[in-house]
């Protein structure tokens, strides 16, 4: 018979609870909240389970052969909130942060990629105001996975200006796993994966619903965010939830001028329902993102000259014309993003759990340069549909002995990639068809785990080129005349095919409760994008003119990390050290002459430099961690620091974009109860960033900008209105309003980033509280 | 069953979206570039005009531009005249007139050491280059000038095309901006190059 333990509010399992029939202690529920209890007799039992912090419960059940019980369980009403109580997934063997509750609150009104950026080892490239993705331990873009509710986000992830196309407001949790994570996430997370999971539906009839307000100070404007979840009572098991953000931001001011045409217009819409019966579960979602982002108007790539004249200017030529508005003009990017799927969980006879997931997702990027009054369209637009399929079989908990489990998974996934390319001369069109298989083992002692993962990704792809890019790919001897079948007919068809394999071993020791180390190695292969093998054309980024490689092979990371994790009442601490050893690196850099200079092209718009993309064999080592400690119950301090190196094996010499060491530290100070507010809190905190000091400077084009400080604060507490929590906050950036700029900005050549900025959040949850 | 049926909802609505979104007219391919540049000398004493090209008619990347040289003869007066065009297509498209009738956002430099004249400080140059046209507010365009050769040395001519729209309303492309270019260089310019290239220039002495 198997017993299935849950928390009766929310529906999930409930690990670790004593189980009874008729009185008789048969086991523990595992950490998923089951228990197989065989070699019971048929007839009339009394099934109880039992946990401290829940009130018993109990289920007088007719047992047959097969059947399986679900005993929900209230929780305890004296208890205070108890950190993680629902069944914990397995810990990832990599360095982890997982953000959720007060820390993602805190986030809240920051796009995805600065939302993510106070993680230790985790910075952001930015392009512009909206304009972030992520960078983990010096890796991003294609070398980094984005995961929305597990399906892998796919867009136009290459180019520098590329900004995913993510809703922070639809996470409940976001995880950022820092290290090589191709067996689990897809052989191209080298750097690392972050993992936005949504809320779960309500499991109890009832309602629940939130609502954010933002407003800000500097980016003028604000976000409206709202969701409302609601599970049926009259249709057990069905629930359903909406939810949908706005934001209008306005260009923000650098402490003497404005940012021109750097605002912001973003909307999204999510609908998801799900039915759940018995140990399966059903799930269908549907996001939409849609955004305005302006570019800013201090950009001068169009040439060279401008570029570099522009270095040596102290601020934007034509700066007084500057404006913090909301207006959004040329240059600027309109991009649509939707995400449809559809989950299916079924127990399989008690053997395990099978999940199949289909998704499929539409991404719509559209670009706009300065062009002349005749022109109305985009230079470039880009839409990719993807079709994904996963089938994942995750084996029930297998008791090898009292203290030894097992508990592993299998799966197949399949993808089928369209790209339509139009515009100016940049990236071909492709087709694409991938699969992979995987398996992944996991031994679970009293005081160890060890996990072992292995994973094999097929890809062809198939690049349509236009003859006349084909063409100019044979003149600048990218591409052999017989090349690509010959290169006949229009578009000239060339394929590439890719086997790459991923592989994983950990290990986790649990030294004392609350002290653990962890282990990993991995090794993930990346196989090249189309625009790593076919850019032909100045790159839409950099005044340079940018060819591929079309005959790349897939890159190959060797990565060793070790983390280790403190857990105490008072103290939570963690460190993580790693080397990543990456052979074939996709690196786009400098051509360089047989004279050891580099080559300059001349081109219309004047003489550019060449880059091309080229494997070199790289490495990449570092550390980061932090702490968090509670010396005095109202007092916390905190503490964080991450450094990166890379470097060309062959030449010693470094890579760009790999951010400069930094160092943060907070203070923050509690009150439970202030007159009629609860949990009020004020925290400072303070971000030390060096220079970066190994730089290239021919491919950095110029000096890294100098080290800089910024302070930060905040106050934030609860006030209770009609029994009901509003949470205020009132955040602070750049409180000295110092002038600064990021070596990881494309702004940093241009402009300072943005002033001083004040942020007011408040939160307000209606119904049902949200099980959390 | 129930998980074929699921899949098979979750295709039609991935279908629909599609449908939504997917159904451009638009290509994207609104670009406006210029691969050739075409300067036509017509002698103003009377006399057959003569064309120098600079040509790069695959674009960006691929093969090099083809440069022809300015070859003139002391003493002699032309119009010159300016034509761009786009030969990545076909028929190649004619560049010229857009420029013409956004001449309000568009202006054309002529610096280099073979140049004298409003935005080249290069006194007693070969090519001594001044407007002879304007646009609707009476400020020079560039697409027409006279040029006299003076028995000097050759060198280099080049012509920059910058396009100078509007920021936040307000028109950049002022009186000065020749004197700008003689003063600073191009690249204190507002606005950004739509062309920007070098032509060898022989002077003959009679």
């Amino acid at each position: 018979m198997d017993i299935h333990a849950i928390d009766a509010a929310t529906q999930e399992g409930l690990g670790f609870a004593s189980v009874f029939v008729d009185g008789d202690h048969v086991g523990e529920t595992d950490d998923q909240g089951h228990l197989t209890a065989p070699g019971l007799c048929p007839g009339e039992r009394v099934i109880s389970v039992d946990r401290d912090d829940y009130q018993e419960g109990q289920r007088q059940v007719t047992l047959t052969a097969d059947r399986s019980v679900e005993v929900g369980l209230a929780k305890l009403a004296r208890e205070v909130v108890i950190i993680e109580d629902t069944a914990p997934p397995a810990v990832d063997m990599r360095a982890t942060t997982v953000l959720s509750g007060e820390a993602l609150d805190r986030t809240r009104g920051k796009g995805l990629a600065e939302a993510v950026a106070d993680v230790p080892g985790v910075t952001k490239l930015t392009s512009g105001s909206g304009l972030a993705k992520p960078i983990i331990r010096g890796q991003f873009g294609r070398r980094l996975l984005l995961l929305v509710d597990g399906i892998r986000h796919r867009s136009q992830e290459w180019g520098l200006d590329h900004a995913p196309e993510i809703d922070p407001f639809v996470a409940d949790t976001v995880t950022v796993v820092r290290g090589a994570a191709g067996v689990q996430y897809g052989p191209d997370a080298i750097g690392g994966a972050i993992l936005v999971e949504p809320a779960p539906l309500l499991t109890a009839p009832g309602y629940a619903g939130q609502v954010h307000l933002i407003g800000i100070s500097n980016g003028r404007g604000g976000a409206v965010a709202g969701r409302l979840q609601g599970a049926s009572a009259r249709w057990p098991g069905l629930a359903a939830q909406v939810e949908g953000s706005y934001r209008r931001l306005a260009s923000p001011w650098t402490p003497s001028y404005p940012l021109d045409n750097t605002g912001t217009d973003e909307w999204n819409l999510g609908a998801t329902a799900g039915y759940r019966r018995g140990a399966a579960t059903y799930k269908l979602a549907y996001l939409h993102y849609q955004a305005r982002l302006g570019v800013c108007s201090c950009l001068r790539i169009e040439s060279s000259e401008d570029f570099y004249a522009q270095l040596a200017r102290p601020e934007p030529l034509g700066v007084e014309l500057y404006r913090a508005d909301f207006a959004i003009d040329r240059p600027y990017q309109g991009v649509g993003h939707d995400l449809a799927l559809g989950r299916a969980a079924v127990d399989v006879h008690g053997l395990g759990t099978l999940t199949a997931t289909y998704a499929f997702q539409y991404d719509l990027r559209r670009e706009y340069e300065v062009v002349r009054d005749a022109t109305t369209g985009p230079q470039f637009q880009f839409r990719l549909a993807t079709h994904d399929l996963d089938v994942a079989f995750a084996h029930r908990l297998l008791h090898l002995t009292d203290h030894l489990h097992l508990r592993g998974s299998v799966g197949v996934a399949a993808v089928d990639q369209v790209h339509h390319y139009g515009g100016l001369p940049l990236v071909p069109d492709h087709d694409a068809v991938g699969a992979a298989v995987f398996a992944s083992e996991r031994l679970q002692g009293s005081a160890f785990e060890i996990e072992a993962g292995l994973r094999y990704d097929y890809l062809t792809r198939t690049a349509s080129l236009e003859r006349i890019d084909f063409l100019r790919l044979v003149r600048s001897g990218q591409l052999a005349m017989d090349a690509c079948g010959g290169g006949q007919g229009d578009p000239v068809a060339c394929a590439s095919t890719f086997h790459t394999v991923s592989a994983s071993l950990g290990a986790l020791g649990q030294l004392t409760p609350a002290w653990s180390i962890k282990l990993d190695l991995s090794t993930a292969s990346r196989p090249p994008n189309p625009d790593e093998q076919y850019l032909n054309g100045t790159a839409p980024t950099f005044p340079v003119l940018g060819l591929g490689k079309p005959d790349l092979g897939a890159e190959t990371t060797y990565a060793a990390t070790a983390t280790t994790s403190y857990q105490g009442e008072r103290l939570t601490a963690q460190a993580s050290v790693y080397a990543n050893r990456i052979d074939d690196y996709i690196y786009f850099a400098p051509a360089i002459g047989p004279d050891g200079r580099p080559i300059f092209d001349v081109l219309i718009r004047g003489t550019f430099p060449r880059f091309t993309t080229r494997p070199i064999d790289a490495a990449f080592w570092g550390a980061d961690g932090g702490f968090a400690a509670t010396p005095l119950p109202w007092l916390e301090v905190g503490a964080q620091v991450s450094a990166v190196r890379a470097h060309d094996r062959a030449t010693g010499g470094a890579l760009v974009f790999v951010p400069p060491d930094r160092a943060r530290g907070s203070v923050t100070v509690r009150r439970a109860a202030l007159g009629p507010l609860t949990d009020a809190y004020a925290s400072v905190d303070l971000t030390a960033v060096a220079r970066q000091d190994r730089f290239d400077p021919i491919a950095d084009l110029a000096p890294p900008p100098p080290a800089y400080a910024l302070v930060g604060a905040e106050l934030g507490a609860t006030v209770t209105v009609d029994e009901r929590p509003l949470k205020l906050a009132l955040a602070g950036q750049n409180l000295t309003n110092a002038r600064y700029r990021d070596y990881t900005s494309l702004v940093r050549y241009f402009a300072d980033q943005p002033g001083w900025q004040l942020m007011l959040r408040v939160s307000a949850q209606v119904g049902a509280t949200p099980h959390r | 069953m129930r998980i074929s049926k699921l899949l098979l909802l979750a295709a039609t609505t991935a279908a629909l979206v599609t449908a939504c979104g997917g159904d451009d007219v638009t290509t994207g391919n609104e670009g406006e570039v210029i691969t050739t540049i075409t300067l036509t000398f017509t002698p103003t004493g009377g006399g057959p005009p003569f064309t120098a090209v600079w040509d790069d008619p695959d674009g960006d990347g691929g093969a090099a531009p083809t440069i022809d040289t300015i070859a003139v003869g002391a003493g002699a007066a032309y119009r010159m005249t300016v034509t761009f065009q786009n030969r990545l297509v076909d028929p190649p498209e004619d560049i010229t007139t857009e420029v013409r009738d956004e001449g309000v956002q568009h202006q054309l430099f002529f610096t280099g050491t073979a140049v004298d004249g409003p935005a080249s400080d290069h006194p007693g140059a070969a090519l001594a280059q001044a407007y002879a046209d304007a646009d609707a507010n009476g400020l020079p365009l560039g697409l027409a000038n006279d040029l006299t050769v003076a028995p000097a040395a050759g060198g280099d001519l080049t012509v920059t095309l910058r396009h100078l729209p509007p920021v936040n309303g307000t028109a950049v492309k002022t009186a000065d901006l020749a004197a700008t270019v003689k003063a600073s260089g191009v690249d204190a310019l507002p606005g950004q190059s739509d062309a920007h290239v070098t032509f060898p220039v022989a002077v003959a002495v009679p």
